[in-house]
């Protein structure tokens, strides 16, 4: 009786942790076929509701900051000493990312995102400019960063930036995109068109026609269409 | 597909209650890819999944995050499902595993704890599971050729589930797809060998030449840590057998570990032979530490033939490369002090515009290990005006300073030479500085002879220093301290002590992590996984891991000596150099 009673008891907590889990996951999965299943592994709570209209049609999700960029030097991939803060306050348009040249399955797709935004915009690329900032700065020296930038074809308006790691660190948490260990990163394209403007924060895999759509939004005047500039 | 991957949980409820018992149908298909393939097939595909090639040479082409265009020659799938086809975990990114087995094997949706309906039955775990109608249906059933084809081509798995962006859509032909197919059938499907049912056999190596000191000072403390994590042996199998089902995988894959020590006598190039007859005898699932007098390449290269691992060894001359994969070193050794020094100088502004560079080193010495870190380092960054000098056997030292220094008056000197040659150097020659403006030298080559460099040289000497400064290393030291006296090992060396301590402390993390898939590659990437470790280690401010890096220690100062017969070293640069 007594093993019987165990296993009752024993099951029908299984049952119900099992429930659980097939509740859980069938919403999941749900969601996954229609957002595309970029999502699955978000698992906020408030945040995730309060943008999954947004991501129902976007890879990403969205919103607009204001960041205080810090007063950093970082070095770029030709050993050049770059002033972060003035580098920024350049009045031309920045896509902003976080990438290590060793990463494993984020940053060669943001990378690469970047590779193809550049040739959607044609002339105009030369006038957007792209800063990568390695979050692996002890490993990425100068030299790999440009071995890199040939990878993905980077045109002469993209730049790569190492630097001290607790340089790096302020500029991670100044951008909320610390994490604290690399492995740890997350998908996120930074946009500012205008030096005053707020940096449009996209996190996921936003597409190469995401991001230059979202630039040529942004960019057009107030009343213009988005795209027809 | 099979009823019941879609079943909502009160459908699947009641269709448990009235059915008595949800089996859905697993019989594996067999695809025409399954089976050992040819070793020709199997290395094309190795290289479409390892670099991105087609068969015919070209690179393989996708669509990533919707409407990306890339090539292999960018990233392909070993960037993120790693060599052992065992996947990866970056951020809020998932790469799913793969390898043979587990795409042979349906997904279960509870997790790895549920061991699959396969690994149930004769020689499965010992511990028994759920009857199989209480168990959860599958979150997809095996792979079979078509459905694998399917998710590579279009991303859409075989229950219709689309998969995140970050994974490639390939347009690949079906003849280029069936040669991928069969190399990931045959990805990671059997345990590698060294890894048994109750121990993971190690190894690590010791030649001949080697000080017996440090010789056991790299053994105690390596034991010392196998022997602590051994006194968890019984608790854990008594888990395995009567723990919470959900911890089985995790207290199943427990295993004790055993430590072999393969000494290698005679010279270095009789090495190899032994060590095949000692894998041969007794195979290890990996290497652990290590200490050769002379370079680490012969062993090196054993290990990068039959891809073993090497964790750790203890060496100054390890082999630099960018691609060898299964020797995870501290650091470059010599070479980062080359490196350190070429990064340096051009900041220093003790070049001036236009200043000559002179490296002066024996060959055959470790010393030729800095100059080639110097020249290579000074050449990716566009440095010119380098003149590297081998000094001949028996070549007199002065005499070749002089003559260089008559020709083109080097404003550096690099001295890859030991303590005696820099000394008499900055005595003889260097005395009145022959229009040098700094001279470098490396301190782990001339670490014995600090006392006797002249003082009125000290300004001029430039030192590569390749680990925790003094007065950090003594006090980070003390944890390691208390642990070697705890355990009544006498205190050696006070670097391989640290090292072999710092492995000791990583190797029950990167086992943990490989859980029950004994596959080496996969061990190679748990270490890759790592978070960058300051605390348990003396010898270097900070160790850092990453996907394929395979030199932890990322930095060397540059320091100048104090006066007076045991001179202090005041660094100059930082840890990292850009």
């Amino acid at each position: 009786m007594l093993s019987r009673g165990f296993g009752l008891a024993y099951r029908m907590a299984v049952v119900t942790v099992a429930g659980s889990l097939v509740a859980a996951t069938s919403v999941a999965s749900g969601e996954d076929r229609t957002m595309g299943g970029d999502h699955m592994h978000h698992q906020g709570g408030d945040e995730h509701a309060h943008h999954a209209q947004v991501m129902k049609q976007q890879g990403y999700t969205r919103t607009e900051h204001r960041y205080q960029v810090p007063d950093v030097i970082l070095t770029n991939q030709d050993g050049q000493a770059v002033s972060l803060r003035e580098t920024l306050a350049e009045p031309k348009p920045v896509l902003l990312n976080f990438i290590f040249t060793t990463c494993t399955t984020i940053c060669p797709v943001l990378s690469a995102s970047f590779a193809q935004t550049q040739r959607a915009l044609g002339d105009e690329a030369k006038d957007v400019r792209m800063i990568s900032i390695s979050i692996d700065p002890q490993h990425d020296t100068p030299a790999k960063l440009r071995e890199y930038a040939q990878r993905f074809h980077a045109g002469p308006a993209w730049q790569f930036l190492t630097g001290d790691l607790n340089d790096v660190v302020t500029v991670l948490k100044a951008f909320d995109a610390y994490r604290g260990d690399k492995m740890n990163h997350i998908p996120l394209t930074m946009l500012r068109v205008q030096p005053d403007g707020p940096w449009v924060r996209m996190e996921g895999f936003a597409s190469a026609g995401e991001l230059v759509e979202e630039y040529r939004s942004q960019r057009a005047p107030a009343g213009e269409a988005p795209g027809s500039s | 597909m099979s009823v019941g991957y879609r079943l909502p949980w009160a459908a699947l409820s009641l269709y448990l209650a009235l059915s008595g018992g949800a089996v859905s149908p697993l019989a594996q298909e067999a695809g025409p890819t399954q089976g050992a393939a040819p070793p020709e097939e199997i290395s094309l595909g190795a290289r479409m999944y390892r670099a991105g090639v087609r068969p015919n040479g070209e690179p393989m082409r996708a669509i990533v995050a919707g409407d990306v265009e890339v090539d292999g020659r960018m990233f392909t799938c070993v960037n993120c499902h790693r060599r052992s086809g065992l996947g990866s975990l970056e951020g809020p990114v998932i790469a799913w595993p793969v390898n043979g087995k587990e795409l042979a094997l349906p997904r279960r949706r509870a997790g790895t704890w549920n061991p699959a309906k396969q690994r149930q039955g004769p020689g499965a775990p010992e511990r028994w599971s759920l009857p199989l109608r209480f168990q959860m249906d599958d979150l997809r059933p095996p792979y079979t050729d078509e459905t694998l084809a399917r998710v590579l081509r279009t991303g859409v798995d075989p229950t219709g589930r689309v998969l995140n962006r970050a994974m490639p859509r390939y347009d690949l032909d079906d003849s280029d797809m069936a040669v991928l197919i069969r190399y990931l059938r045959n990805l990671s499907t059997d345990t590698d060998p060294g890894a048994g049912a109750q121990t993971i056999r190690f190894a690590t190596v010791v030649t001949e030449g080697v000080p017996e000191a440090d010789r056991d000072a790299m053994l105690a403390v390596l034991r010392a840590h196998i022997a602590a994590r051994n006194t968890q042996t019984r608790p854990y199998k008594r888990r395995a057998k009567a723990g919470p089902f959900y911890k089985t995988e995790k207290y199943g894959a427990y295993r004790k570990l055993a430590l072999d020590v393969w000494e290698l006598r005679g010279p270095a190039d009789t090495w190899r032979d032994q060590l095949e007859a000692k894998y041969r005898a007794e195979p290890v699932f990996a290497l652990l530490g290590g200490n050769a007098a002379g370079p680490w390449a012969p062993i090196h290269a054993f290990c990068e033939e039959h891809e073993i691992p090497a964790i750790f060894p203890v060496t100054d001359q390890p082999v630099v490369s960018d691609s060898d994969w299964y020797t995870l070193y501290f650091s470059k050794g010599l070479y980062q002090e080359g490196e350190a020094a070429a990064r340096f100088l051009p900041k220093s502004g003790l070049l001036g515009t236009g200043g000559q560079v002179l490296q002066v080193f024996r060959p055959g010495t470790k010393g030729e290990d800095a100059a080639r870190g110097f020249r290579e380092a000074w050449e990716r960054n566009g440095g010119t005006g380098l003149d590297s000098r081998p000094l001949a056997d028996g070549e007199d030292l002065s005499a070749a300073i002089r003559l260089a220094a008559g020709e083109g008056r080097p404003a550096a000197l690099l001295l890859w030479l030991d303590g005696a040659d820099v000394v008499s150097a900055l005595n003889g020659p260097l005395a009145q500085r022959a229009g040098a403006k700094a001279v470098f030298a490396s301190w782990s080559l001339m670490r014995a002879d600090l006392g006797r460099v002249p003082e009125s040289a000290r300004d001029l000497l430039y030192l590569t220093y390749p680990n925790s400064l003094p007065d950090v290393m003594e006090k980070r030291r003390r944890a390691l301290d208390g642990w070697l006296r705890a355990r009544k090992i006498p205190p050696g060396d006070p670097k391989i002590q640290s090292e072999m301590y710092f492995l000791g402390w990583m190797l029950p993390g990167a086992i943990s992590a490989i859980r029950s898939e004994f596959y080496r590659d996969y061990f190679m990437e748990a270490f890759e996984m790592m978070v960058d470790q300051d605390y348990a280690i003396a010898a270097y401010p900070r160790l850092s891991f990453g996907p394929d890096q395979r030199y932890a220690s990322k930095g060397c100062y540059v320091v100048q000596l104090s006066s007076g017969q045991d001179p202090e070293l005041r660094p100059v640069s930082d840890w990292v150099i850009y």
